[in-house]
């Protein structure tokens, strides 16, 4: 355990004590930002109008608001975990440090762990000051907690799938760049997957379809709490851990 | 060596080409046969110019097929695990109006479905994903339920084949059964899926025998078109000659008596009120002339058919090329009949009045006069002479209208072994040429016509779900406040982030 908390120590302090932290919170801040800001008022502006004419749908921040901001998060997080990801494992190859840790009597599976848990403290970091911009409904307006509650529990878990998919992609080169491309293609991928499934034959589309991982995100945004949704993103990041150790593992005899 | 090696690759990657092609036809062909056969050729052939016990003594490979077959066992356990608790998940639905969640009475059904129910919606893309989010948590309940999205303007074969109305509507279909609807409401859906997957089918019978317009007939005077329409709504239509029976068919669910022109028999009157008395629903159309003695039968229903002719004078008709002796009708009770007609205009072709008896206080029996025709109406009491010359001629006693030409009963039925419903259910029009071929597809004349039978049919299996709408909640903000929220967000929050990440780059160097 402790040396699980040594390596997440380092790296923590690696992503806090260089600037690219910042930059990457600040870059996720300036997309989310500018979308919230948009949808709230197009949302003000739609009910403005439906007091108006007294009629129609009832208006309801959670779904109107909330619901498509939050669906919107969960795509532009597709775009930013390569940038969380890439250097997890690929800096320490290519400064050497890897094989100093490989050599440590710290076991690879503390190595990997206490990576993941460091990159994914940025990530919570990141997605959590979003949360700000849900105080602000609060203040002005009264949206139901339960629902937002939900739908950043689907954030994290979406985010720990990303993430070990992001650590296991870095754990295959030194170069990172090449992680975060090869990441950005295989997050694209599990997002796209889905739309393979309709045209693929029963059984296949269906399993296609299981694997799109936004598809799941879905009903945590509307405040739905399914423990198929979780048990998705749960047993994706541990296979993705599991390939990340096992990728460590061939450095071995791969020679 | 090396063309070998890339023979191999070759050999599996046709393999995995055959087994794509597989998951898509699904079939055994040639065409996934061919390139899975050259594939296995190709690699077996590859493997052994290779030199396969070379390789598989090489260290490397034996590592390598060491991991690779872990990390298959590892993803298929895991992936199995996954489908067994896919099928055993708990949902909570956390929206303080549960607008996500279906009622019980639908759980129930989609519980017990045992056949497969495909539902296509025909949304383009406004409504799509509040349509979506329904249907998917019908999905959710039952693998035997599949719906599908189609924009009817991207497939206009799919919505032609189906019949489709008008955007926004369902299809429901189960095995050769079909049923349209024109909203996604979880009472629609739920009902319509009732009706598909229903073993037997209900029947409507049209009375014949009296010189009655008949189902059959195409003409002007026949009722085909109102068939054709009962039919869609996945019931049976058929003739019934009452006078060689004796009771009405146990699988009745309406019966219509369609304008007869001659007088009933005393024992088909009985089965008739027999009928009525255990429950059954009736449709009763009757034109002014000839007139015939159900009047009295009427009676301890508490309904009043006039001996008269209704006049329309406010020559409104006119406009839609109707005459005088052809009274509009836009002004309908507060019953669920006529609840959702509006303001639509329906036509009554020689329409004799029917009325509440307000003198009739039998407390079992409630009845609603359904439609009224304009204030400037009269019905007129000697019309026989109107007849023979085709001169209209309004004399002082006549009533002016509004005349009410339409009225629903239900009546309470005691206890009864044969007993059929709780309620029997009446609808008693004066004239039956409205639901002819001639005027059905006029203004709303079918809806009208549907609307009864759909009420006399009065299924106790479809059920009613209040329908849900989210919860009230607002945001109120100025303008200025949104303007403070703008720079909160765009500006200030990142900026701070970015200052912090310059700071720290500072400090290290």
């Amino acid at each position: 355990m402790s040396n699980i908390i040594a390596i997440f120590k380092r790296d923590a302090r690696g992503y806090f004590t260089s600037p690219i932290a910042y930059i990457v919170i600040g870059l996720f801040l300036v997309v989310s930002g500018i979308f919230f800001y948009l949808m709230l008022r197009s949302f003000l502006q739609y009910s403005y109008a439906a007091m108006m004419q007294r009629a129609g749908y009832p208006i309801n921040v959670n779904l109107m608001l909330i619901r498509p901001f939050l669906l919107n998060t969960s795509v532009i997080i597709l775009f930013i975990v390569p940038i969380i990801t890439m250097r997890s494992f690929s800096e320490d190859k290519k400064s050497g440090t890897m094989e100093l840790l490989l050599t440590s009597p710290i076991t690879n599976s503390q190595i990997i762990i206490g990576k993941f848990i460091a990159s994914y403290l940025l990530y919570t970091v990141m997605v959590s000051m979003t949360f700000i911009f849900m105080i602000f409904l609060f203040i002005w307006g009264k949206p139901q907690f339960m629902p937002i509650f939900i739908g950043y529990i689907g954030i994290l878990l979406l985010g720990a799938a990303l993430v070990a998919t992001g650590n296991f992609i870095s754990s295959l080169t030194e170069n990172q760049i090449v992680a975060a491309i090869g990441t950005f293609g295989a997050t694209m991928l599990l997002w796209v997957i889905g739309f393979a499934g309709d045209f693929a034959g029963k059984v296949f589309g269906n399993i296609l379809k299981y694997l799109s991982i936004i598809e799941h995100f879905d009903d945590f945004s509307k405040g739905i709490f399914d423990t198929n949704h979780l048990v998705f993103y749960l047993s994706l990041m541990l296979i993705m851990l599991f390939l990340t150790y096992q990728s460590i593992e061939s450095s071995k005899w791969r020679g | 060596m090396k063309f070998y090696r890339w023979l191999l690759i070759t050999g599996i990657g046709l393999i995995f080409i055959g087994l794509i092609i597989y998951s898509i036809t699904n079939l055994w062909d040639l065409k996934t046969i061919i390139p899975l056969a050259i594939g296995l050729g190709l690699t077996i052939f590859s493997l052994i110019k290779l030199d396969f016990t070379q390789i598989i003594k090489n260290r490397r490979f034996q590592y390598g097929s060491n991991a690779i077959i872990v990390i298959l066992l590892v993803v298929a356990i895991v992936g199995l695990l996954d489908f067994f608790l896919a099928r055993h998940t708990i949902r909570i639905d956390t929206t303080a109006s549960k607008i996500f969640s279906l009622s019980d009475q639908t759980r129930k059904i989609l519980k017990n479905l045992d056949k497969d129910v495909t539902v296509l919606a025909f949304v383009k893309d406004i409504n799509k994903e509040s349509v979506e989010d329904l249907l998917k948590e019908y999905a959710h309940l039952s693998k035997h339920f599949k719906y599908e999205l189609i924009d009817p303007d991207e497939k206009p074969a799919i919505a032609k084949r189906h019949r489709v109305k008008a955007y926004g509507n369902l299809v429901i279909i189960c095995n050769d059964r079909e049923e349209q609807i024109d909203q996604a409401t979880e009472e629609k859906i739920t009902n319509a899926i009732i009706k598909v997957t229903r073993e037997e089918k209900k029947k409507v019978y049209f009375v014949s025998g009296h010189g009655e317009g008949s189902i059959t007939d195409n003409e002007r005077y026949g009722f085909s078109k109102a068939k054709e329409a009962i039919l869609e709504q996945n019931y049976e239509v058929e003739d019934l000659l009452l006078a060689d029976k004796d009771s009405i068919p146990d699988n009745a669910s309406v019966i219509v008596l369609p304008g007869p022109k001659k007088e009933l028999f005393e024992h088909e009157k009985e089965m008739l009120k027999d009928y009525i008395d255990r429950g059954g629903s009736v449709l009763l159309m009757l034109d002014p002339r000839p007139s015939i003695g159900l009047i009295e039968f009427l009676k301890p229903y508490g309904v009043q058919v006039g001996d008269d002719i209704v006049i329309d004078a406010s020559g409104l008709g006119r406009l839609f090329g109707a005459g005088p002796d052809i009274p509009l009708v836009a002004n309908y009770g507060s019953h669920p009949i006529v609840s959702e007609m509006g303001n639509y205009m329906t036509f009554f072709p020689g329409v004799r009045s029917v009325r509440k008896d307000e003198e009739n206080n039998d407390t079992k029996i409630k009845i609603v006069e359904l439609a009224k025709t304009s204030p400037q109406s009269y019905a007129v009491k000697n019309f026989e002479e109107m007849y023979k010359t085709g001169k209209i001629k309004i004399s002082k006693d006549d009533e002016k209208g509004p005349i009410p030409i339409a009225v629903a009963v239900t009546k309470n039925v005691e206890k009864d072994e044969n007993k059929i419903r709780d309620k029997a259910r009446l609808v008693v029009v004066g004239d039956s040429d409205f639901a002819t071929n001639a005027y059905f597809s006029n203004q709303a004349n079918g809806d009208l016509f549907m609307n009864m039978i759909n009420w006399l049919l009065a299924d106790e299996d479809l059920i009613s779900i209040r329908p849900k709408s989210p919860d009230v909640r607002t945001v109120n903000m100025t303008p200025a406040q949104v303007k403070t929220v703008f720079w909160l967000t765009v500006i200030i929050l990142p900026a701070i982030s970015f200052i912090v990440g310059v700071l720290v780059y500072i400090r290290r160097r």
